[in-house]
C-alpha cells in the first residue's frame, strides 16, 4: 500500500525553524515552572497561540477526511478540556461571575489543549529534532531540581527526611515535622512544600532514565551519558532528602521498562507469542477499566447505599480516618455536602459539574487526582478523564511499539507520562504550601501542562483508510 | 589535582553550610504534654547569660504615667486584669492603625460586638492566615514576625506571631518562665522603637481559682560592647497578673523606652526574669520549678516592639 507523502506548504517552510525552536523553549520552561501561578497562566496563553501556529503541520499530513476517524477521541478529548476550566466549583473558588473567573477557566481549557496540540504538532515538525525536544524537556526539569537541589541542601543537609524522622520545628508558633517537607521554587522565591508535590520535578526527570535501556554506551555513548547525567540529577534530587515514594515510582517504571525491552527482544522473532503477549494486556487492561468502573459507582452511590463503608466497618469496625475523605469528597460530587446525602438529595449541578458550594472548612482533597476531579470538576469531567487515560495507555503501547522516533526518546517520553500517572493517582496534593492554606490543584499545575504535551507527542492520529498519493 | 573529584567537593562543602532548617528541631510533644512544670524554657541564647551579670544601666520604673503599664484589676476581680486598657489610657495613639482607626485587643469566647478574636484560630497549632486581622487587631498589626521573618522560626516564634491569648491553644501558645527566667538574641539589630510590651500572665499547677499573683518583672536589653554583650536593666515592681490553672486573662505589660531612659538602637538581645514573688491565695507557691509543692510561673505569650525598626 502506498502511503501518503508529507507536504510542506510556504508558511510551514519558511517557519519551521522558528517554531520548532518556540516550541522547545516553551516546553523547557513549562517542565522549569517558571513564573509560579502567573507564570502558568502565560504559558497557558502562549502555548494555545503557539498550538494555532501548529495546525499547518498538522495538516500537511492529514487532510480533511482524516478527520473522521480521529474525532471518536477528540471530541471527549476537546470536551475534558473544556471541563478541566470550566465547573462550580472553580466558578465558585474564583469569585462566580466576572471577568476575572471567566478568563481564568478559559485559560486552564485552553492551555491544556494548547498543550497537546503541541505535542501532536511536534511529531511533524521534520527541523525538530526529537533528540533536542528531549533535553529541552528534561532541561527544563533538570535546572530546576538543580536550583532547588542545592538550596534544599544547603538549607537541610543531606538525608534531612530520614535524619529526622519524627522531629518538628516550630514556625510562627506552630510546630511542622520537618521530614515530610522540602523546598519548591514559588515562583521567584523559595517557599516550603510537602515533599509529595516537591518531588515531582524529580520523579518526571528521573523516570526518563527508563530511555537507557534502549541505548548502548558503547555505540550511542555520547546520548547516553547525557540522558544519564539528566536522569541522575532527579535520582539524585530524591535520594539526597530522602523521599522513598518517588524513588519506589522511579524503579518501577524503570522495571517496567527493563521488561518491556527484555519482552520486546525474546519476542522480536516470534509473532504468536506476541500475539500472546499483546492479548494478555488487553485483558489486563479491560479488568482495570471494569475495576475502575465498579470501584468508583460504588463510591460515588456510597452516601446512599453504603456498600464501601460498611464493607469497610465490617473489616476495620469503622471508616478508617484516612478513608474519609474519600467518601466525603464522594458525598460532596454527587450530593452537595454529607448532609444531602444523609437525606438521599442528589444535587444535578455538583454531580455534573463539581462541588459547588466549597468553603475553607470542607475542603475534602484526597490523594488521589482522579477523586479529586470528581469533586472539583464534576462527573462528566471524571467520566471523560477516564476515558482519556485509557486512550493514554492505548496511545502509550501503540507509540511504544510503533512510533517512529528511536526507542529510547519512546522509552523516555512513556515512562515519564506512566510515572507521573501512577504518582498522581496516589500521591497527589492539592494543598501543597505548608506555611499556607493555599490550593495548588495538580490538574492546573505546570505538571498537567506538560503531562498533555506528553499525550500529545504519543498520539498518532489515524489516516482515513482511501488512500492518496500527494506528489 | 584529579578534577574529577571537583563536582564531589562541591556536594560535600554543602553539608557544611547552615542547614538552618534543621537546627532547631523538637521531639513530637516538646513543650506541650500536660505537666505544667514540664514546659518550663529557661534556655539563655549566646552569650545573654553573661550580658546579664555585666549590667551597664539598670533603672525601676514605678506603675502609672511615665512608669509601666500592666494590669490593673482587684484581686477579687481579677477578669478586669487588662494591661492594654491602662497603655490605651496612656497612650491612645498606641492602638490605633496607620489610618487612624482604632486597633482591639482581641476579645474572649469568640468575635464580640463586631470586633474580632486576637486570631483566626482554625484550632490549637492549626496554621491560619491571620491577614485579614492586620488592620483591625492590635497584636496581629503589631507582631514581630510580620515585616521581619526572620522571627517566625523556632521555639520564640510563638512570642511574635501576634497570638496574645490562649485560644484553647493550651501551652502551644506561651513560653512557661522558672524563677531563672530566659534570654534571647534577635535575628536582627533593633533600630528604633517606641516601646516594649508583653502579653503575659502567671500560670501554676495549682487547682485554685481565680487570683492575682504580684511579682517583680525584671526586662534586660541587650547590646554589643567591646566585651561582649552588656545588659541595660528595666526592673517592674509589683506587677499584678491574673493567675489560674486555667483560662486565666493576659494582662499586656510595658513601657516607652524614653521613660526607661533606653535609646533602642543597637539592642540585639533581651532576657526576661522575674522575682519576689506573692501569691495572694496560696503562701507555699513556689517559682523554683525544680522544688517540691506548687508552682506558679511566668507565662509570656508575646513580646512586642511595635511599629519598630529593624535591621
Amino acid at each position: 500500500m502506498e502511503q501518503r507523502k508529507p507536504r510542506q506548504d510556504d508558511f510551514t517552510k519558511r517557519f519551521d525553524t522558528i517554531f520548532a525552536f518556540l516550541i522547545l523553549e516553551i516546553i523547557a520552561l513549562a517542565s522549569f515552572g517558571i513564573g509560579g501561578a502567573l507564570g502558568i497562566r502565560l504559558l497557558q496563553i502562549i502555548g494555545f497561540f503557539l498550538s494555532l501556529f501548529s495546525i499547518p503541520f498538522i495538516q500537511n499530513n492529514y487532510t480533511k477526511q482524516d478527520l473522521k476517524p480521529n474525532l471518536p477521541w477528540l471530541i471527549p478529548l476537546g470536551l475534558f478540556c473544556l471541563l478541566m476550566g470550566f465547573s462550580a466549583f472553580f466558578f465558585r473558588a474564583y469569585g462566580g461571575f466576572g471577568l476575572n473567573s471567566i478568563v481564568y477557566m478559559l485559560l486552564e481549557t485552553l492551555g491544556l489543549a494548547g498543550f497537546f496540540l503541541l505535542g501532536v504538532a511536534a511529531n511533524f515538525i521534520p527541523v525538530l529534532k526529537k533528540e533536542y525536544l528531549l533535553y529541552a524537556l528534561l532541561g527544563g526539569l533538570a535546572l530546576y531540581c538543580v536550583i532547588v537541589g542545592i538550596y534544599s541542601l544547603i538549607r537541610y543537609g543531606f538525608f534531612y527526611a530520614a535524619l529526622y524522622k519524627g522531629m518538628f520545628y516550630y514556625y510562627q508558633g506552630v510546630l511542622y515535622p520537618v521530614s515530610t517537607e522540602g523546598k519548591a521554587l514559588l515562583g521567584f522565591e523559595f517557599g516550603e512544600v510537602s515533599l509529595k508535590y516537591g518531588c515531582l520535578a524529580s520523579l518526571l526527570l528521573g523516570s526518563s532514565g527508563a530511555g537507557l535501556f534502549a541505548l548502548s554506551p558503547k555505540k550511542e555513548g555520547r546520548k547516553f551519558l547525557i540522558l544519564a547525567a539528566l536522569a541522575g540529577v532527579g535520582i539524585l534530587y530524591s535520594l539526597f532528602i530522602p523521599y522513598l515514594p518517588a524513588l519506589a515510582f522511579m524503579a518501577f517504571v524503570y522495571v517496567f521498562a527493563g521488561l518491556y525491552c527484555l519482552l520486546r527482544h525474546l519476542l522480536r522473532n516470534d509473532e504468536k507469542k506476541r500475539g500472546v503477549v499483546q492479548k494478555v494486556f488487553v485483558f489486563i487492561y479491560f479488568i482495570l477499566i471494569g475495576i475502575v468502573t465498579l470501584g468508583t459507582l460504588a463510591l460515588l452511590l456510597d452516601g446512599k447505599l453504603h456498600i464501601l463503608s460498611n464493607l469497610l466497618k465490617a473489616v476495620f469496625g469503622r471508616v478508617p480516618g484516612r478513608l474519609q475523605v474519600f467518601f466525603d469528597a464522594a458525598n460532596d460530587a454527587v450530593y452537595n455536602g454529607a448532609v444531602n446525602a444523609d437525606l438521599g438529595r442528589i444535587d444535578l449541578m455538583s454531580l455534573l459539574f463539581g462541588y459547588r458550594t466549597p468553603t475553607a472548612g470542607s475542603l475534602h482533597l484526597t490523594s488521589i487526582f482522579e477523586l479529586n476531579v470528581l469533586w472539583q470538576n464534576g462527573f462528566l469531567a471524571f467520566g471523560l478523564l477516564c476515558f482519556v487515560i485509557f486512550f493514554a495507555f492505548k496511545q502509550g503501547r501503540d507509540y511504544l511499539r510503533e512510533g517512529k522516533e528511536d526507542l529510547h526518546f519512546r522509552l523516555a517520553i512513556a515512562m515519564m507520562a506512566l510515572a507521573i500517572f501512577l504518582y498522581a493517582s496516589l500521591f497527589a496534593d492539592d494543598q501543597p504550601i505548608v506555611h499556607g492554606q493555599q490550593l495548588s490543584f495538580f490538574t492546573q499545575s505546570n505538571y498537567m501542562m506538560v503531562s498533555f504535551f506528553l499525550l500529545g507527542l504519543m498520539t498518532m492520529p489515524k489516516k482515513a483508510k482511501e488512500v492518496e498519493v500527494h506528489e | 589535582m584529579n578534577k574529577r573529584f571537583l563536582p564531589l567537593l562541591g556536594l560535600l562543602s554543602m553539608s557544611l553550610c547552615s542547614c538552618v532548617d534543621t537546627e532547631f528541631l523538637y521531639p513530637q510533644g516538646a513543650y506541650l504534654s500536660g505537666t505544667f512544670v514540664d514546659h518550663v524554657y529557661n534556655v539563655w541564647e549566646g552569650s545573654t547569660k553573661q550580658g546579664y551579670s555585666n549590667i551597664k544601666y539598670a533603672k525601676t520604673l514605678s506603675r502609672g504615667k511615665n512608669g509601666y503599664f500592666a494590669g490593673n484589676g482587684p484581686t477579687d476581680n481579677p477578669l478586669e486584669c487588662y494591661g492594654n486598657l491602662e497603655a490605651k489610657q496612656y497612650h491612645p495613639d498606641y492602638f490605633v492603625n496607620n489610618a487612624g482607626e482604632e486597633l482591639h485587643w482581641g476579645y474572649y469566647g469568640g468575635a464580640y460586638d463586631g470586633r474580632p478574636e486576637d486570631i483566626i484560630n482554625n484550632g490549637p497549632g492549626v496554621y491560619a492566615d491571620n491577614s485579614p486581622l492586620y488592620e483591625t487587631v492590635y497584636s496581629q498589626n503589631k507582631r514581630l514576625d510580620r515585616f521581619y521573618p526572620k522571627f517566625s522560626r523556632g521555639y520564640l516564634s510563638k512570642l511574635y506571631n501576634g497570638q496574645i491569648k490562649c485560644n484553647g491553644w493550651s501551652y502551644y501558645a506561651m513560653m512557661v518562665l522558672s524563677s531563672e527566667g530566659y534570654g534571647t538574641m534577635f535575628p536582627y539589630e533593633l533600630a528604633d522603637a517606641t516601646y516594649f510590651a508583653t502579653s503575659v500572665l502567671m500560670g501554676t499547677d495549682q487547682e485554685i481559682d481565680r487570683r492575682i499573683v504580684t511579682s517583680d518583672i525584671i526586662v534586660t536589653f541587650y547590646k554589643f560592647a567591646s566585651v561582649g554583650l552588656e545588659g541595660y536593666q528595666v526592673r517592674l515592681p509589683g506587677v499584678d497578673l491574673s493567675c489560674n490553672s486555667a483560662a486565666a486573662r493576659t494582662s499586656l505589660v510595658g513601657f516607652t523606652f524614653e521613660d526607661a531612659g533606653i535609646s533602642p538602637r543597637g539592642i540585639v538581645g533581651m532576657s526576661i526574669t522575674y522575682g519576689n514573688l506573692v501569691d495572694h491565695a496560696v503562701t507555699d507557691a513556689s517559682s523554683d520549678f525544680a522544688s517540691e509543692g506548687y508552682h506558679d510561673g511566668l507565662c509570656v505569650y508575646e513580646i512586642l516592639f511595635p511599629d519598630s525598626t529593624w535591621y
